[in-house]
């Protein structure tokens, strides 16, 4: 993956993410997502078929994703990767996903919604998403404005 | 199957959007096509956000005022809760964005039926 160690070592450590889009209009907007790394380096999402950020990326792959300590950690970090989005067919999503690896996930520690996400991957409702970095900034502290 | 109402209403989002101190502000102007994001600081001003973006976030602002706000906490699954806010930004005075609240989409998993159910995830 492209960006520094620190940046990896980030991005493989943190799975609250925001996939950022541009809608139809071409205006800007995000998705709260749970992150998972392949073990190229690759960032992976999985989302329903037919939901707007699955329609958004398809229209224009090139996307970013903010990894992120929280919008509620009270001293917070960030790192924003950029590149080219690809929904990966089915057998190879599942694959991915199942050897995918990443930081704490509230999503992911749930059992219910482990099993509906594997569920779904299977009978194709979801899917899973690949990023692959072309351009890594970060890690970084906001600035405090106030 | 209808989908579930998971919104927040106007006094939660209000109390939500208030204590809320950091957010993710995304961006579409320049010639890169990638959208840009940034973590910045955030104020709940009546009817509208304001935000401290950086200089970089600025000058994609001036040449797309079309931003989204998202506001997000996730102290366990079923209370994950946030906001999105979309929207055109005015620059301020000074280094401020300020972003109407005209268009949100909000969320609170702990409207979700299966946290409601003794054995609810996270709970």
């Amino acid at each position: 993956m492209a960006g520094s160690e620190e940046a990896r070592s980030f991005v493989a450590s943190h799975s609250r993410s925001f996939l950022l889009t541009r809608r139809d209009s071409g205006a800007p907007t995000g998705h709260p997502m749970t992150l998972r790394v392949s073990s190229a380096g690759d960032l992976l999402f999985n989302t329903y078929r037919a939901s707007a950020k699955a329609r958004n990326l398809i229209r224009r792959p090139q996307v970013s994703c903010l990894v992120t300590t929280g919008t509620d950690d009270p001293d917070p970090r960030w790192v924003l990767v950029s590149g080219t989005a690809e929904v990966l067919d089915r057998d190879e999503g599942i694959r991915a996903w199942s050897t995918s690896t990443g930081g704490p996930a509230v999503a992911v520690r749930s059992p219910v919604v482990g099993d509906t996400v594997q569920a779904r991957l299977a009978d194709g409702k979801r899917i899973v998403v690949r990023l692959r970095p072309e351009r890594v900034i970060g890690p970084i502290r906001p600035a405090r404005g106030s | 199957m209808p989908r579930e109402t998971i919104g927040l209403d106007p006094e939660e989002l209000s109390a939500f959007l208030g204590a809320a101190r950091w957010a993710v502000l995304v961006t579409g102007g320049g010639a890169d096509p990638h959208p840009g994001g940034e973590l910045v600081e955030l104020a709940l001003d009546g009817d509208r956000l304001v935000v401290w973006p950086s200089a970089g976030a600025q000058a994609a602002i001036d040449a797309e005022a079309r931003v989204c706000v998202i506001v997000e906490e996730q102290p366990d699954y079923a209370g994950i809760k946030g906001a999105l806010v979309h929207g055109v930004a005015v620059r301020l005075d000074d280094d401020r964005v300020a972003v109407p609240l005209d268009e949100v989409v909000s969320f609170d998993f702990a409207r979700l039926r299966v946290n409601q159910l003794p054995s609810a995830p996270g709970s």
